[in-house]
């Protein structure tokens, strides 16, 4: 746990909620689900697309075409094709909501479960996890970040065996790209076609396949086919204006929908004429349907468009209402959740169910685009942004206090992660309005989010921004801020810039109103301290910290206030007081499981054993332990684990059980690497010296072997490894194993499990069946009379059995 | 046991013919598109010289048209007779073309137009429409359709 070094402060967060980056096993990236429509006519295309995938000079595919022609739907449903032939399966970054190409490869961090750390930025964390990977990425809506596009070459010359699959307007220009223009769906045959064939048509398909949806006794009939079939030629085969079009069967006949549409294209399609014919006349479609909406449906339309991401019922209704001086006028006011139905019945907007079941509702960028313009040209762009970046500060503000711990804490957090570019883009907006006082606020409220979620980087860059632009006097808003700064500045290690960061807001918060305030500054300083080695300073920050929690009745963030109570343990600990330091420790972790928080009790347990260790009681630390690795595996608190694996390993070395030590701390290695954490303070001290251990008790070869075999385990191989090493104390003496004869075979299966090679993997390699290879794994661990891969890998070791 | 024998066609028929007068009047008139939800039933179908129409909704389009193409447009109910559950309704739109209209580009020109309609009426609502409203004049026709 990075608790020491401060990294991990609050406990329930990992307990009630699965980390973005709990993702672990065979498979490690998933992509989201397809919609439940198919998709129509891109048969050959899909083809196509996959040969040129599979084609092994080639390591980015970009799907190019206008918006509209249907790229991330098409990528998505080649990324699902094509993702079993990638051992590492297929991962899904969406980049539309990201306007700011610096945010790239955090954007593609985070897609990837990947945490920052203070030494490992994204791009180093993205290089570390994905070097060794085979893997497809999909990265969409790659237009607006193009200079962005080297990175993405340096990321396929890091990671040799990582192929990309980008959706773009316009081709990104790389050496490694190959470009497919995905071209619009097939248009019916010439009038003299019949009806059946046109009824086979793709874009036919399409038209009919979309407004049964909206009208269940549409059907494709003789009498209807020419006119669709009419009408998919006047939209050029565009998919998204089919479907817009299509979404109007509701309403219209297809005979009508057709005069209606014709005569909307000629007047339209005469738009700007630099545009390519093709987005004129997807634009056209567009305006044609914004056309069909009544007039209180337009204005909620435009303003809908300043969401980025998406939105809910709730934050529709907050700009729907503003400044409105026409909802009067009808005698029977709309709903906004109506509106918001028609605008999806039209296709303009979509609907999906957020994490917790709540209509959440989008649009393409293509129409969101255009409802920009319309809110530009009306001159109201402004005053809805105003409204947009007051209702989500309201929101974050809102949510701020229950975010410690409460059971709303999951739903919330959920809640702000889907709201996430919005109020990317409502600070965007505070900025350049200068409004430092929304900025301040809003930073403050999100920092907590920013931490849990692992938006580290990006968190501090907002608060960075929003504390340079307040010049005026200072007063709690800003101490909330700063206080952000530092605890999130303290997570990633960056101490340095912590503890000015916090003085400043320890100084700010003891003149201010807000009681939690101080606490938060003392404890924050109190675990930066604890980090530096400062223990009797930490001491006494702790102790005030929670002097105050206890004065105002205990009402701090009781997770928090558990951590504070580990560190404070840790500080007694490292005043050579480790007799002070169990009896905090025990108390907090009676607390922490009186409040079921399995990750704060993990944590007191775990520095209890090590504290068993350093008494010697081994069996006690082994069982302190294994309690500690099991409730931080059931939270996948995964750089906790990786501290895990090196205290097992100190039990194992304290116990003589070299190799199995070497081979913890090689997994511990990469656990660390793959997530970009580091070991705490000072367990640092007491890691090193079992690395020291081990390399002074093993031959440099048998080492190196032990520690790679190590760091190639998955982490659930892993974590298995090392509750067996709790469980079994006893590996057979060296001298004993010189009796045991092998076969050669079993000689070739033990080299095999020497190099970490799970059943499947010795079976492949030596050409046998999975199951004949278990048998020989069995049989070879009852000669060896161990009950464990490690201690039958001990064993081999640490004998001649395997002749070089 | 004798129940008086109710009389569908002068009481029903009164009542429908409100429900045609209000929509001409008060929607077309007035432009209270919002009383299209009270006046048409869910299943309405309209059926245009260009195609079909169906509900409010499509109800709403179709008048929306001549709302968009005469900003200043006054309605007269010429005639309505009743028969059974429909009603036939004569009327009389005037005003000034500035407005696109499907088929039409704005001319500029004041017209004055004549429609007729027979309305099928269920339940106090507008269940099924046929309607021709005579084209502008001097104009290119129907683009399509």
């Amino acid at each position: 746990m990075p608790t020491a070094a401060g990294p991990e402060p609050i406990g329930t967060v990992r307990s009630s909620i699965t980390p973005i980056h709990a993702r672990f096993g065979a498979r490690e990236y998933a992509l989201p689900s397809e919609p439940s429509t198919p998709l129509i006519g891109r048969e050959g295309e899909l083809q196509a697309a996959s040969d040129l995938l599979r084609d092994d000079t080639i390591r980015l595919l970009t799907i190019t075409g206008p918006g509209g022609i249907g790229k991330t739907r098409f990528a998505l449903r080649l990324a699902h094709e094509m993702e079993a032939e990638f051992e590492d399966g297929a991962a899904f970054v969406s980049l539309a909501p990201i306007s700011d190409h610096e945010l790239v490869a955090i954007a593609i961090a985070q897609a990837l479960g990947l945490r920052e750390s203070k030494e490992l930025g994204a791009p180093e964390r993205i290089r570390l996890a994905l070097r060794s990977k085979q893997l497809l990425l999909v990265l969409d809506n790659f237009e607006q970040i193009r200079p962005a596009a080297p990175y993405l070459g340096e990321i396929l010359s890091w990671c040799p065996r990582v192929k990309a699959l980008v959706t773009s307007r316009v081709p990104l220009h790389l050496t490694v790209e190959q470009e497919y223009a995905l071209p619009p769906l097939a248009l019916p045959p010439g009038n003299e076609a019949s009806w059946t064939e046109l009824a086979n048509t793709p874009a036919v398909m399409l038209f009919a396949q979309r407004a049964h949806a909206v009208k269940a006794d549409f059907a494709l009939e003789q009498a209807n086919a020419t006119n669709v079939a009419e009408i998919c030629r006047r939209l050029d085969g565009l998919p998204l204006s089919i479907e817009l079009a299509a979404a109007r069967s509701k309403v219209l006949s297809p005979s009508a929908l057709l005069a209606r549409l014709s005569h909307g294209l000629d007047v339209l399609v005469g738009g700007p004429q630099d545009h390519p014919t093709r987005q004129r006349s997807l634009r056209a479609a567009i305006n044609w349907s914004y056309d069909l909406l009544a007039e209180e449906e337009q204005r909620l339309f435009d303003r809908l468009a300043v969401f980025v991401g998406g939105f809910t019922v709730d934050a529709a209704e907050a700009i729907a209402s503003q400044g409105d001086d026409t909802a009067s006028r009808s005698s029977r006011p709309i709903s906004v959740f109506e509106l918001l139905s028609t605008l999806v019945d039209s296709s303009l907007l979509r609907i999906e169910e957020g994490s917790h079941g709540e209509p959440r509702f989008s649009m393409l960028e293509t129409v969101r685009e255009f409802g920009l313009e319309r809110l530009l040209a009306k001159g109201d762009l402004e005053q809805i942004r105003d409204s947009h970046t007051a209702f989500f500060l309201e929101v974050a503000v809102r949510a701020e206090p229950e975010l410690y711990g409460s059971e709303q804490q999951a739903f919330l957090l959920d809640l702000l992660e889907a709201d996430h570019g919005n109020f990317r883009a409502a600070l965007a907006w505070a900025e350049q309005t200068g409004d430092a006082d929304t900025a301040l606020r809003m930073t403050g409220a999100l920092f907590f989010f920013w931490y849990v979620r692992g938006h580290m980087t990006e968190g501090r860059r907002w608060l960075a921004r929003a504390l340079a632009m307040d010049e005026g006097p200072p007063g709690e808003v800003r101490a909330f801020a700063l206080i952000g700064s530092g605890f999130l500045a303290n997570w990633q290690g960056d101490f340095e810039t912590a503890v000015p960061v916090l003085e400043q807001a320890l100084d700010l918060a003891r003149r201010a109103s807000r009681w939690d305030q101080p606490i938060y500054a003392l404890g924050l300083l109190g675990i930066a301290a604890v980090d530096a080695g400062n223990y009797t300073r930490a001491a006494s920050l702790l102790e005030e910290a929670l002097s105050l929690n206890d004065a105002s009745g205990g009402k701090f963030n009781s997770a928090l206030i558990g951590q504070l109570r580990t560190h404070r343990g840790v500080a007694a600990w490292g005043q050579g007081n480790l007799d002070h330091a169990v009896k905090i420790w025990t108390e907090a972790l009676a607390d922490q499981r009186a409040r079921h928080d399995p990750w704060g009790a993990a944590n007191s347990l775990r520095y209890l054993a090590m504290a068993a260790c350093e008494h010697g009681d081994l069996d006690q630390a082994a069982q302190l332990q294994r309690e500690s690795l099991r409730l931080y595996w059931d939270s996948k608190a995964m750089d906790d684990i990786a501290d895990g694996f090196s205290i097992i390993a100190t039990i194992a070395c304290m116990r003589g059980e070299f190799i199995p030590a070497a081979r913890l701390l090689g997994a511990a290695e990469t656990l660390r690497e793959e997530i970009g954490s580091r070991p705490a303070f000072p367990e640092r001290t007491m890691f090193d010296r079992t690395q020291s251990a081990v390399q002074s008790a093993l031959s440099e070869k048998v080492r190196a072997t032990a520690w790679s075999a190590g760091r190639s385990l998955t982490t659930a191989a892993a974590v298995e490894e090392a509750f067996g090493l709790l469980a079994n104390r006893a590996t057979m003496p060296a001298e004993s194993l010189s009796q045991v004869d092998l076969s050669p075979r079993e000689q070739d299966v033990l080299r095999l499990l020497v190099l970490g090679r799970t059943d499947r993997e010795i079976a492949d390699a030596l050409f046998i069946s999975a199951r004949t290879a278990q048998g020989h794994v069995a049989r070879l661990f009852d000669k060896l009379g161990v009950s464990t891969r490690t201690a039958a890998v001990a064993a081999a070791l640490q004998s001649d059995l395997l002749p070089s | 046991m004798t129940i008086p024998q109710r009389i569908p066609d002068l009481a029903d028929g009164a009542a429908n013919k409100e429900v045609a007068r209000r929509l001409m009047e008060e929607v077309w008139g007035e432009r209270r598109l919002d009383l299209l939800a009270e006046l048409v039933a869910g299943e309405y179908v309209e059926h245009a010289q260009i195609g079909d129409y169906y509900g409010p909704a499509g109800a709403r389009i179709g008048v929306g048209d001549y709302h968009l193409a005469f900003p200043d447009l006054t309605v007269q109910v010429d005639e309505l007779l009743t028969e059974g559950d429909k009603v036939v309704r004569r009327f009389t739109l005037c005003g000034t073309h500035t407005g696109s209209l499907p088929g039409w580009v704005p001319s500029g020109l004041r017209v004055e137009l004549h429609g007729i309609a027979i309305d099928r009426i269920a339940d106090g609502k507008l269940a099924e429409s046929w309607i021709l409203i005579e084209p502008l004049p001097s104009n290119p026709g129907p683009a399509a359709g």
